[in-house]
């Protein structure tokens, strides 16, 4: 307690003591702070407005290429995304059906404002954790201004803290446009945080500018549909992996496509010295998987149509998401050019689209653990790290409340790496590559996705959460009972070889080390064929079966796969002394010394992948860590 | 990335150059394997064999054929140079043994050592002390590094533009197919017919850029070396001279030596292709496949390191109107020989005065193929000639080296690996692990960050985006 006082200014009082405090509501805040408390820190989230928390400002959807193995990750360590997601959906597909398992996405349309009182209800059942109305505009620091203290709101409610986790999204120093006309603002008509920004900046942080942007939102009673594409979902498909069948009755609303014409491009064009993005009003740079409609427009001016999606916010709201549509033209021109498209010939506008400006930090400066390297006890998470995407956010938020958490409790980092989670794909690239646009993941970012599906996440993942807490009994028990069946099957397809006749009744080509493991391999032949007719004692669990025949199907590739991630191992198992001067290792390039210095990597397979380290540079360090055997890499 | 523990790595232990013996050593785990597949026995029967012990043993290629009988032995780790498991071949001198035992070696899995790698393994397992390391870093610093930094110079050269190309159709491919993964909704699947015939188109360039490489050229096939000259003016009879045995069909009929003679011959350790043309004459009476014949003659000039010119001291009028032109064709590279100095001795001062402005003097080397009188100063000047520049040095443009050579080799296996993928129809994404590989491999030569190109790639093909 004293400690804190005498951190205090004029006008400021102690209004609490936590193990972690978590700024900000969003996708991030909510996992780090359930995961921070759940492991049992006592843990405080702050946010503008607890009706506002797990607001999904964009697009009304969860999941998706790469994402969904994201909300898979989170799940199987005990977050709440996935859960949620199935309790809001409003319509369920899964992509890439026709591709390979590591590529298999599902998507929900969600429910948003459902979502947020979900997530809401979740908060407040949580043990261990308050939550706070306010906005944070200053960061304790010790005297040293090398570990965070804690957080004041501008109240001037102080809140001790060993750890604090910032997760305040693109409200910092936010700043929206649509057309000629720009004004502060967090998303979706929220207020910004410009004074957390500007503490941050005089702090000395790196602090730069990025921008994002959304469509506009239109009225249903407007819209005709009849002259659109219906776009329907599927049912019987979870997020979770402890959702059961049938446990939430949910309704499958379709989304509709239709297309832009010459017309709507005409009026684009026209009016594209009113675009902010062309004008120069815009200094943040935005996402180049995320082009507004004039962008496209413009950069792919032979297309005569782009496809464009009309999504539900809600299941009993009028708002539809013009999915395609984003834009920061002026809200007249928006209105008149959508007015073109098929089915939008009468539509009004409820929302315009806008483009929003906001600081984020450089996360060339986290840890794996996202902890700051410079300032002990700091954890940045989600869209403040320059990245973009609920599903990114509530990943980097739960690994930050882990670890944070980890901090306060006396137990070791929960770090992933680049083979085992798509969460350690996306924490690795920021932290070693770090960030020229808002970063979103693809499954091309991830060299091991083969063995990094939706389907095995649990089996990756969940053991790692239990020596945390993260992981309840019923999870452990629904965990054990797939891993357990599915190796028995492994083990009875291998063992079992079936005789020549009932080969033959089958009208199957037999040979005398024919087994149902080399049976399953032929390609004309699922899992499904096999029990059918070679029956196991008991029926095995849809989840079982479908790893079973994954491993036996794409066991070739997967062996490859495996082979690159026991060589990627070996060089992230060899740890750098931290800090490091690397000045004293003789023969270094001038940039990899400088950038090496900087990023301080943790092992050398970081240091690999730092852009300007040479595979000479690797071998010197290697050759320099053999010769300093004492030097002991640490925390 | 370099993995020390895992990868068995091989060499040229001794000098090049001439030498009554030659070592080949290996260091690494696979070491035992990759010696007994070299010498077409079993493992088993390798490890039956006592330790630090010398075998007499054939060795074969990749494909079988035996190329030298050798003395083997088998070091095993900790108790050898490097700490690692040890193997060295010690086979006859000469760079073509050498050569064909060390491609052995790789074709079996070895790694081509990088400069002090062995001495730098040996420190990494306590078989040196600090002040050797220190000396060692040094030069690793000095020579990879040097190398690794050079790269951005080198890739300004043809063979970088060679590489960024097949990177960036390789790229394109794996493009086509992550947008369509990643944007199911807007891009669709790529054709697997399409994508299969630009992977074919891609991996015969790799495999044209192996050939054209002279590193591989020279280790495969020796350096070229060509007879050119006009008809009769006895090419033909000197090759026989060069390979000391009547291969060459030898006539006085002009014009018999319509198709191409190569022959193999190993100069005191050099290497040689040696490629006889027909002779090169102009006028009504040349027959069809005479002409073929000339054409590839001219092929071949163009394919050789070396050209020996020879010129008839019995018709110099003739031989000279043929000889000027090539000469300045082949300018520096190329050796006069005046032959049948046996037959027209006394013109012998006014041919080497009559082509003293075209050649240096000790480029102009008279001859008799028919008594041997001359050879062994020609053979002299042709070992210097092919010692200096040209053979190590660029050809067209393109350095190869063991490394790239290698990357390249690589790079053909994963595409080779995606083809037969196709082939079988598997899920497109699959086919990005192989594509991937191939890419990664390319990198180590270009340094490109392979992931981060394949999204330029979509971004700047593919209309996606909410």
């Amino acid at each position: 307690m004293e400690a804190y006082q005498s951190l205090l200014q004029p006008g400021e009082y102690l209004a609490g003591t936590y193990q972690t405090v978590v700024i900000g509501g969003g996708h991030a805040g909510c996992e780090a702070a359930l995961a921070a408390a759940r492991m049992g820190a006592k843990t405080l989230l702050i946010t503008m407005s607890p009706e506002s928390v797990a607001m999904a400002p964009c697009n009304p959807a969860v999941g998706g290429a790469a994402k969904s193995v994201l909300v898979r990750e989170i799940d199987a360590l005990g977050g709440a995304m996935a859960r949620i997601t199935d309790q809001a959906q409003i319509q369920i597909r899964m992509l890439n059906t026709g591709k390979g398992p590591a590529v298999q996405a599902l998507r929900a349309q969600i429910d948003k404002a459902l979502y947020q009182r979900l997530m809401r209800r979740r908060l407040e059942e949580q043990e261990n954790l308050d939550i706070r109305q306010g906005e944070a505009v200053k960061l304790l620091l010790n005297e040293g201004k090398n570990r965070v203290m804690g957080c004041v709101t501008a109240n001037g409610a102080a809140f001790g803290a060993e750890t604090v986790i910032l997760a305040s999204g693109t409200y910092l120093s936010g700043r929206v446009i649509i057309g000629d006309y720009d004004y502060p603002s967090g998303p979706a008509g929220y207020p910004p945080a410009a004074a957390l920004g500007r503490f941050l900046r005089d702090m000395g942080l790196p602090v730069r500018r990025f921008k994002t942007g959304t469509p506009a939102r239109v009225d249903k009673n407007t819209i005709d549909f009849s002259k659109t594409e219906i776009q329907p979902g599927l049912r019987g498909l979870y997020f979770s992996y402890l959702t059961r069948d049938g446990e939430f009755q949910r309704p499958s609303i379709p989304c509709w496509l239709t297309y832009t014409n010459a017309q709507t491009h005409k009026i684009i064009r026209d009016n594209l010295h009113r675009a902010p993005l062309f004008s120069g009003r815009i200094e943040g740079v935005g996402p180049r998987y995320c082009p507004s409609i004039e962008d496209k427009v413009v950069r792919f001016a032979d297309r005569d149509a782009h496809q464009l999606f009309l999504e539900p916010e809600g299941e009993n709201e009028r708002e539809y998401y013009v999915q395609g549509m984003s834009s920061s033209l002026p809200e007249e021109v928006q209105a008149a050019f959508l007015r073109t498209i098929p089915g939008l010939e009468k539509v009004t506008l409820m929302r315009p689209a806008y483009a929003i400006e906001y600081d984020c930090l450089d996360p060339l400066c986290l840890k794996a653990t996202l902890e700051h390297k410079d300032l002990a006890g700091f954890y940045p998470a989600g869209q403040i790290n320059g990245t973009s995407g609920y599903e990114e956010a509530a990943a980097q938020g739960l690994l930050a409340g882990i670890n944070a958490a980890a901090a306060c409790l006396g137990l070791p980092p929960l770090v992933f790496d680049r083979s085992q989670a798509y969460i350690g794909v996306l924490v690795d690239d920021l932290i070693t590559k770090g960030v020229n646009e808002p970063y979103r993941l693809f499954t091309s970012r991830s060299e091991y996705r083969l063995l990094l599906r939706q389907d095995n996440a649990d089996l990756r993942l969940t053991p790692m959460g239990l020596p945390y807490g993260l992981i309840d009994e019923e999870r452990q028990r629904r965990f054990a009972a797939k891993k357990e069946a599915a190796e028995a099957e492994m083990r009875r397809l291998k063992a079992y070889h079936p005789k020549e006749k009932e080969l033959q009744a089958l009208g199957l080509k037999a040979s005398h080390e024919t087994s149902l493991e080399t049976l399953l391999r032929r390609p004309e032949i699922d899992y499904a064929y096999i029990a059918a007719h070679f029956s196991p004692a008991e029926p095995l669990a849809a989840d079982a079966a479908e790893q079973v025949e994954i491993a036996v199907k794409y066991e070739g590739y997967i062996a490859k796969q495996q082979a690159q991630v026991d060589k990627f191992k070996r060089l992230e198992q060899k740890a750098l002394p931290q800090p490091m001067d690397y000045q004293q290792i003789q023969g270094l390039s001038t940039e990899a010394r400088q950038k090496l210095t900087q990023m301080q990597p943790a092992n050398i397979g970081q240091a690999g992948r730092i852009s300007g380290v040479s595979p000479a540079d690797v071998n010197l360090l290697l050759l320099w860590l053999k010769a300093h055997p004492q030097s002991k890499a640490g925390e | 990335m370099t993995d020390y523990e895992q990868e068995t790595i091989v060499a040229i232990a001794t000098p090049p150059g001439q030498g009554g013996i030659g070592v080949i050593r290996l260091s690494g785990p696979s070491a035992a394997d990759i010696l007994a597949a070299c010498q077409n026995i079993p493992l088993a029967e390798q490890q039956q064999r006592q330790a630090r012990r010398l075998y007499l043993h054939d060795i074969f290629d990749e494909q079988g054929r035996l190329i030298d009988r050798a003395l083997t032995v088998f070091m095993p780790g900790p108790a050898s140079y490097t700490g690692e498991d040890v193997a060295e071949i010690q086979c006859h001198g000469g760079t073509q043994a050498l050569s064909q035992i060390l491609a052995a070696a790789l074709a079996h899995g070895a790694r081509l050592a990088q400069a002090g790698e062995f001495s730098l393994r040996a420190f990494l397992n306590g078989k040196i002390d600090l002040s050797q390391a220190e000396a060692i870093g040094d030069l690793v610093a000095a020579k990879t590094a040097a190398g690794a930094r050079n790269a951005a110079g080198q890739l300004a050269g043809r063979l970088g533009r060679h590489i960024a190309k097949l990177e960036s159709r390789l790229t394109a491919v794996q493009a086509a197919i992550t947008a369509a993964v990643d944007f199911p909704d807007e891009v669709d699947e790529p054709q697997n017919r399409q994508m299969a015939e630009e992977l074919t188109a891609v991996a015969g360039d790799v495999q044209a850029l192996l050939d054209k490489a002279p590193a591989g050229q020279i280790l495969r096939q020796g350096l070229g070396v060509a007879l050119a000259g006009p008809v009769n003016a006895g090419k033909s009879s000197l090759l026989n001279q060069i390979l000391g045995f009547d291969r060459a069909i030898v006539t006085d009929c002009p014009g018999t030596t319509r198709d191409m003679l190569e022959e193999y011959i190993d100069l005191d350790g050099l290497p040689l292709l040696l490629r006889d043309t027909a002779g090169l004459r102009r006028g009504a009476d040349i027959s069809e496949p005479e002409r073929i014949g000339m054409d590839k003659s001219r092929d071949a000039l163009e394919r050789s390191q070396i050209v020996l010119l020879v010129a008839d001291l019995t018709d110099p009028a003739f031989s000279r109107e043929h000889i000027l032109p090539l000469a300045a064709a082949c300018a520096g590279h190329s050796l006069l020989v005046l032959n049948k100095r046996d037959a027209a001795a006394e013109r012998l001062p006014a041919a080497i005065a009559c082509y003293a402005g075209d050649f240096a003097g000790e480029d102009i080397l008279p001859i008799s193929a028919k008594t041997g009188q001359g050879m062994p100063e020609l053979l002299a000047r042709l070992k210097e000639k092919a010692g200096g520049a040209r053979l190590w040095q660029e050809e067209d443009g393109l350095l190869v080296n063991a490394r790239q050579r290698q990357a390249l080799q690589l790079a053909a296996g994963h595409i080779r690996e995606a083809l037969a993928g196709l082939e079988q129809a598997l899920p497109q994404d699959l086919i990005t692990i192989d594509l991937e590989a191939a890419l990664t491999a390319l990198a180590a030569i270009s340094g490109r960050d392979v992931g981060e190109e394949v999204l330029n790639d979509i971004f700047r093909n593919f209309c996606v985006g909410k």
